[in-house]
Parts: C-alpha cells; structure tokens; sequence
C-alpha cells in the first residue's frame, strides 16, 4: 500500500516536471542562465567575435566608478527616474480619480487617455521629435506666446533633450497606470464617500483620505514599476539620439550606454555585462527603499 | 531531495544541449578552409549551390537593379543568391557572426572594414580571383590589411556641390572653399534668397569633414587609434567652416527642420549643398522642378580635395559555400555585374574599363563626382573612428553656439574619445 503511495506520487511529480517544463526551459536559457554568463563576463574582458575570455578581476567594476561617461549616465538616468517615476504615479492616480467621478463622456474620455498607451514608443517619439524641431509647433505655438524668444531646434539643446524624453515617458506611461488605478477604484465602497460627504468633506479631502489611502497597495506596485521600467529606459533615447546619447551625453541613459558597450563598435561585453549588474542593484535597492517608505502606514494592518 | 535531483537533471539536459551546439560549430569552424581561392572549383560543380547576401536597404532603384542582377548571377553560374534585407545593418551583422550565422555574403563599409578585418571574420580574397588590379586603387587599397584583400568594391560615391540654377549660376562658384565659406560670396548668395532659404548647408560629421582637416598632412588620429582633434593643426584646419558656422552664414539640415541635405535641397531650402552622387537619383526622381548643377568641390589651401566613400562584398569565414560565394563576388563586381548594379543604382563603377565600356565620365552630372575621385581621401581612419566621430557630433555644436570655444570643445572631444578607445 505504501509502495503505491509512493509510485503515484513520483508519477504526479513526473506529471508536474513534464507540464512546466517548457517554462523552465525558457526561464533557465534567458534568464538564469544569461544571468550567470553575464556575472561571468563581468570579470572578464570579452571579445565575442574571437570568443575570447580573460580575466580581469574588478577591473569593469573599477572603471565604472572612474570613468566620466559612465557616471553620467548613471546621473542621467537618475534624474529621469526622479522625475518620471514619481509625477507618473501621482498623474495617473489624480485622472484616475477624476475619471471615476461621474463627469460625462467618461468612457470617451478613457478611450482618449489610454490611446497614446497603445501607440508603438518610436512612433511617439519622432511626434515628440517633430513638435520640438526647429519648424515643429513648440517654436511655432511659443513665438506666438511669447514664450520662445528665437526659433531653435530644441533637440540639440544639451538642457532641453533629456526634458523632452521625460514628459514623452510621462505622457505615455500615466495612462496605463491610470488604467491600473481605475479598476482599483472600483473597490472602495461608495458608502465611505458618502458619509465623508455627510461629514462636509470636500472633493479633495475625499481624494486625499479616502482615495490615496486606499490606493496604497496599488500605489507601491505602480511606482515600483514605474521605478524599474525608467531605470531600464532605453528605446525612446536611442531613437531620439539615433543611438549616440548626445547632444553632450545629455540623453546617455545606462541602458543605452550598455547597449553601445556591448553591441556598437566598443565591442566590450564584459564592462557592459558589469554595468547591467550594477545597474539591477541600483533598481533592486531602489524599489527595496520605495516598497519600505510606502509601506510604513499600512493600510491592512 | 527528490526536487532537487530533478532540477539537476532539467539543468544537466540543458547543459548538454548547449556543448552540443557549440561542440559542433567548433567542428565546422575547423574543416572549413580559410582562404577563398576561385581558380580551383570547376564552375559546373557550383550549380544549384544557394547563398545568402545581406545587403541594407536603398531606394527603389537601388532594390530593382540588385534583383535583376541576382536573376543573371543565376543564369550565368546556375547558383542562387538569396538577398538579405539588413535594416541596422552592422548591429546585425555584428549579431549574426558572433552567433557564426552570418551570411555568405555581405556588405562592408570602407570604414568599418578595419574593425572587421581585426576581428577575423572576413575570409582572404584572392586578388587575381577578382581582377583586383582593374580597380581604382584606393578602392582595394580600403579593403586590404597587410598585403592581404578582404573584401571588392562593389561601387563608389565622391562629394561634390551641388547648385540650385534659379539662385546660383556656375561661373560665380569660387574656385576655392576658403572664398566659398567666406563673407564675400554667401553674402551675395544670401541677398538673393527668399526667407527661410540659406545659401549653404554643411554636416557636424567627420565623414564630411576629414579630407579638410587632415588637408596638409594633418592626421586626426595618433598613436595607432588615439583622437587628435583638439591639435592645433586639425583646429586651424576646421576654421574656414567654423567661422561661417558661427556666423550663421551655413546651417545644418537639422537648423532648417529637414531629415538631410537631399530633402532641404529638393524643396528649395538651400540654395547649395556639398553631398554624394547617391542624392542624384532622389533629385530626378522626387524633385524633378528643381534645376540644378553640380560641379567639383573648390581646393581648400591650394590643393584639390573631396572625400570618397566605398562599400565592398565580403566572405563571412563560416560561409559553408565560400567557392560559390567567391562566384558571386566575382559577377557583382566584374564587368558585367558591376555595368548592371552601377547603371540601375545610378552609381559609379569601382572599375575603371567599367567606367569606360559605360561612359559615365561623359555624363555632366557625374563627371564633376568621378572627376573627385582621383584626389579623394577615403572615409576609413582604423577601427576608432566611430567613436571619434561621434564624440566630435557630441561636442562640435557647443562650439557653434558659443557655449564653448572651438578650442576647448575639440580638446573636450579628443578627450571623451580617448578615455573609451585606451582603457
């Protein structure tokens, strides 16, 4: 009896292995797999046309820390994260709200929002490409205003083109947190509302202690994500600068830089496999510290 | 326990799997030959053999004159040729021969071809194979490392200037570039035009820049692979431009809120442009109103100067038809092969008894471009150019702007690029 027991479990296990298989395969060639290459390759100076391999101990990580270029990159990518990862989420969470009040043509109003979601990034960015040019409507719209002393082609402008990138990010990404928060809101029983109402709270004081408080869980998941997925930002600065990071390394992200290491003509794998490694310990500590400040009032506690 | 053993075994199968791969290519890698000699296979032997060429994308006459060229390579060996659209050409290149499934044939750029070359992954052409001495010999001479060819030169572009008739006629064009950039002559130019039209468009990039700076001898790299651009030398030489730059008296395409200068010049927003015979084509075929004339580049410090650029075909070295590949080298870029590229392209032709058997030196518009091509540099400065070019495309425009001075934005790009290319 207890042999059978035991045959029928190791088939079950057999059963089991067989049905995920497929998914460990894939997870194991790229992912685990690549991530241990990867930590390989970082202490070593590759060459992968000759398939060479020498080792060079801390040697990339060193020169991360030394080199100029690679700590703009870091600087940049920093500052695109402050300033993206946070207004996205508060963005999103405030048209979320607005859009679950009952204002008219809500639906047309989310099918409007959510559009620039569903557009492909590159196409995004040559519009943004395009309004910011010398003879696109930001120069036209500002001369008209006032606001734009002398036509310029803004995407030369060192100060301007990481700018640029960052309210496109922003305009693209809030409406598919929005989305996220909009279900979300469908929770928070209607009664809470209503009795602040009767309270003589405002719209705003609704927003700010019944709302925010109970979108945290939502919150924290869509700022970390927001957090990563910046950190990681790589297409939109590689179209806007065709592949180059300039003008002046304004628009140097990390990605893009790892992207140049490994696969334009520095042709140097091992310092972009480090810096890809220093730059996932960057995002894990970073949404670490977010999960922890987010988490210090729990709303389930 | 039991878990565990079965995640060994999942792992142990896909470490098999992998050395097993790998194992193979090693075999290939080593049976194969490593030289391409065509004087040895029998050409009948080939028949019915397919190989790959991998190409980038052109225009539409570009695509037209290609196929019908592979269609006679077919006819004339019996050999099919696959073509291979690349859109980011290099970066997938560069993909495919690390993962050794690089086509049989592709292009190689004159300025990428060192970089390559270094790497091993071009197979030795034999040059008597590929006629290599009908050639113009800065064309081979692009594609060879130590005595030894690694790739043909399939076709050839030279810059020339370019002159909108409505506002400019062609005996006024200065005789030399220091008069061409200058006050004097833009200023005349410019006084004609309407608003929104500049006289003279120019490019931040070191391809079009490099004959003029490197015009007295002046070398933009040293020791070996090393940025020179901020030596004084290289600084005097970028002068005449920079100072109409500065002065606004040229523009870029981007400053005008156009793609290139091929689009500013179709649509009349310049009234001149130095640029490459492939802009000919786009000119008849999308602005056939605008009437235009082309003359050689003006001498820049007394010498006569344009820079050529070349694309070759090369043999990837884990070609598995490399003879058959070596055929197909020696259609595209023999007499026959190279008449049919060049004619459909609007190109011009690597070999000179080609240029003669077309008459291309008769042609007005392409006279003034193989005219250069005696005295043109090569865009091709070792495997470190890109990213001193780039650097330079990083930094030049501070200097334009008056951010910076001249000075210190090239010293600042001579740096960048040095920090990246010695480690």
């Amino acid at each position: 009896m207890k042999k059978k027991m035991n045959r029928n479990k190791l088939y079950d296990h057999i059963q089991g292995y067989t049905f995920i298989s497929p998914a460990i395969v894939l997870l194991a060639v790229f992912v685990y797999i690549s991530i241990v290459v990867a930590i390989y390759m970082s202490f070593n100076e590759v060459n992968l046309f000759r398939w060479t391999f020498d080792f060079v101990g801390f040697n990339n990580y060193k020169r991360i820390f030394t080199e100029d270029r690679i700590f703009k990159a870091f600087s940049n990518t920093t500052k695109f994260v402050a300033v993206v990862a946070p207004m996205q989420t508060v963005l999103a969470l405030i048209l979320a709200a607005v859009l679950n009040s009952k204002i008219r043509a809500q639906k047309a109003f989310r099918i409007v929002y959510f559009l620039p979601t569903l557009t492909s990034s590159t196409a995004l960015t040559m519009i943004f490409m395009f309004i910011f040019s010398i003879s696109g409507p930001y120069n036209t719209i500002g001369k008209a205003l006032g606001f734009v002393q002398e036509a310029t082609n803004w995407l030369n402008e060192p100060k301007f083109a990481l700018k640029i990138i960052m309210c496109m990010n922003i305009w693209s990404t809030v409406p598919y947190y929005m989305t996220i928060y909009l279900s979300a809101l469908q929770d928070v029983p209607a009664s809470l509302y209503e009795a602040a109402e009767v309270d003589g709270a405002n719209a705003v004081l609704r927003f700010l202690n019944i709302t925010v408080p109970h979108m945290k869980p939502i919150t924290s998941f869509v700022f970390i994500t927001g957090i990563i997925g910046t950190f990681q930002m790589f297409d939109q600065a590689y179209i806007f600068s065709n592949g180059s990071g300039g003008p002046q390394n304004s628009t140097l992200t990390v990605a893009l830089m790892v992207y140049q290491y490994a696969f334009s003509l520095l042709n140097d794998m091992g310092l972009a496999s480090a810096v890809a490694i220093v730059l996932s310990i960057v995002i894990i500590i970073a949404s670490a510290l977010a999960n922890k400040l987010n988490k210090s009032e729990k709303l389930y506690s | 326990m039991k878990k565990l053993f079965v995640l060994t075994l999942v792992f142990a199968l896909i470490l098999t799997m992998f050395t097993a791969c790998k194992n193979e290519n090693d075999q290939t890698a080593a049976t194969t030959p490593t030289a391409a000699t065509g004087t040895t296979e029998d050409a009948n032997s080939l028949k019915g053999k397919k190989i790959v060429v991998a190409r980038w994308g052109g225009n539409d006459a570009e695509t037209t004159a290609f196929a019908k060229m592979l269609e006679e390579f077919t006819a004339e060996t019996g050999i099919t040729a696959e073509e291979k659209v690349y859109t980011d050409f290099d970066t997938q290149l560069k993909a495919d021969l690390i993962a050794e499934s690089a086509p049989d044939v592709f292009y190689v750029d004159a300025n990428m071809a060192p970089f390559y070359i270094d790497q091993g992954v071009l197979r030795e052409i034999d040059p008597d194979a590929v006629e290599a001495d009908k050639f113009y010999s800065s064309l081979t001479d692009a594609f060879m490392k130590d005595g030894k060819l690694y790739a043909v030169s399939k076709d050839y572009s030279t810059l020339a200037l370019y002159y909108n008739k409505k506002w400019v006629s062609e005996d006024e064009i200065p005789a030399t570039q220091e008069e061409l950039y200058g006050e004097e002559f833009l200023g005349k130019i410019q006084a004609r035009l309407p608003e929104g039209v500049i006289a003279l468009t120019y490019l931040q990039d070191l391809a079009r820049l490099l004959d003029i700076l490197e015009i007295d001898g002046t070398e933009v790299v040293r020791d070996g692979n090393l940025s020179n651009l901020g030596s004084p030398a290289v600084i005097n030489n970028l002068k005449t431009i920079f100072d109409a730059a500065v002065a606004k008296r040229i523009l870029t395409t981007a400053d005008l809120g156009m793609g290139w200068n091929g689009e500013a010049f179709g649509n009349e927003r310049t009234a001149m442009m130095v640029e490459g015979n492939w802009v000919y084509g786009t000119l008849k075929q999308e602005f056939p109103d605008v009437d235009f004339g082309i003359v050689e580049m003006p001498t820049y410090k007394g010498k006569k100067t344009t820079m050529v650029f070349t694309v070759g075909y090369a043999i990837g070295k884990d070609s598995k038809e490399p003879e058959a590949a070596l055929e197909f080298i020696k259609f595209a870029t023999g007499p026959k092969g190279m008449r049919t590229w060049c004619e459909g392209a609007g190109v011009l032709p690597s070999r000179s008894d080609v240029a003669a058997d077309m008459g291309v030196d008769k042609d007005p518009y392409l006279a003034p471009h193989i005219a250069g091509a005696d005295y043109a540099k090569p865009w091709q400065k070792g495997d470190s150019i890109s990213i001193i070019n780039r650097e330079f495309q990083n930094y030049f425009n501070s200097a334009v702007k008056g951010e910076m001075t001249l000075e210190e934005v090239m010293k600042k790009a001579e740096e960048e690029a040095n920090k990246q290319i010695a480690r």
